[in-house]
């Protein structure tokens, strides 16, 4: 076989797997939360879990929803530092503690952190949350910009 | 010895791999469900319990049957007003249908299981029959 076809078909395959890793870890390096076990959790448990959050633009403020099923709602913490969103949680084992072993674990456990970037400056004041059926839903007040002064110069 | 067997299911990688070099095969299962929520699944003496990730849906979005020893949960995520609410900066959660399939003793009876929805966890309980297992064969 021809060496240099060899090497072009190869190296179009490393592309192809290059381009597809790249667009995977674009749509999910956000969303892939690390999940610390607290007590009562499984340490060998799965410890990575998908929070996948959608942001928009409203034309007074930012909405932030983000997928955290199974979650008390006591338990979630939020907080806007600077251009970004912070939720801390913690998904709880004992609440769904039943008897039995486990067969099939996919879902994690424990304390987690997600931090979400803003488009825009947001206050914290004023800022509304609500969680149902397994979604946050975040609404952060816009700042509104300074107020533009005008400095008048006169004449020497 | 496990009774409880992965149908058709994305993350089963290493029962299709040997389907690689076969596209189609490999992008069929991608076709048929764009988003696969994580389950945990756990026996005991009773049944099995399963618990589901769904959030946002409703009960009417979700779909459990189970017939012939196959439970088949489905659901569909519909666009949220996606339309009128435009200015996304950010989209990460995912939409449409998925399917998951799994495999439970055939005396396992349909009209025994429950499922319900809170907090965007699905949970079903799929209790084990007394049906064949317990019936007794008298050898002459």
């Amino acid at each position: 076989m021809d060496l240099d076809r060899l090497k072009q078909d190869v190296g179009h395959t490393w592309k192809w797997l290059a381009e597809g890793w790249r667009h995977i870890s674009d749509r999910a390096t956000n969303a892939l939360t690390y999940f610390t076990p607290g007590q009562g959790e499984q340490e060998d448990g799965i410890r990575w879990g998908l929070l996948a959050v959608d942001v928009s633009e409203q034309p007074e403020s930012i909405r932030v929803q983000l997928e955290a099923p199974g979650l008390d709602k006591d338990d979630i913490d939020i907080d806007v530092q600077g251009r970004q969103l912070i939720v801390t949680g913690r998904k709880s084992y004992e609440s769904e503690r039943t008897e039995g072993s486990m067969v099939i674990s996919e879902r994690a456990f424990g304390h987690f952190q997600r931090v979400v970037p803003l488009p825009d400056q947001v206050t914290a004041e004023n800022a509304k949350a609500s969680y149902r059926k397994g979604v946050l839903s975040i609404e952060l007040p816009r700042v509104a910009p300074p107020e533009s002064r005008k400095i008048t110069i006169t004449a020497g | 010895m496990n009774d409880l067997i992965r149908r058709n299911d994305a993350f089963d990688v290493l029962g299709r791999f040997g389907d690689f070099f076969d596209r189609d095969a490999l992008l069929a299962p991608a076709r048929r469900t764009e988003w696969l929520p994580a389950v945990d699944i756990k026996e005991s003496a009773e049944g099995f319990t399963f618990h589901m990730d769904v959030p946002g849906l409703k009960p009417e979005d979700l779909d459990v049957e189970l017939h012939d020893g196959v439970l088949s949960i489905r659901g569909s995520r519909n666009e949220e007003k996606r339309e009128e609410d435009k200015g996304f900066v950010r989209i990460e959660r995912r939409k449409g249908s998925f399917a998951r399939q799994f495999r439970v003793p055939t005396s396992c009876k349909a009209e025994q299981l429950t499922a319900n929805v809170s907090d965007g966890v699905l949970t079903i309980e799929v209790p084990k029959s007394d049906g064949p297992e317990a019936r007794k064969v008298t050898i002459s």
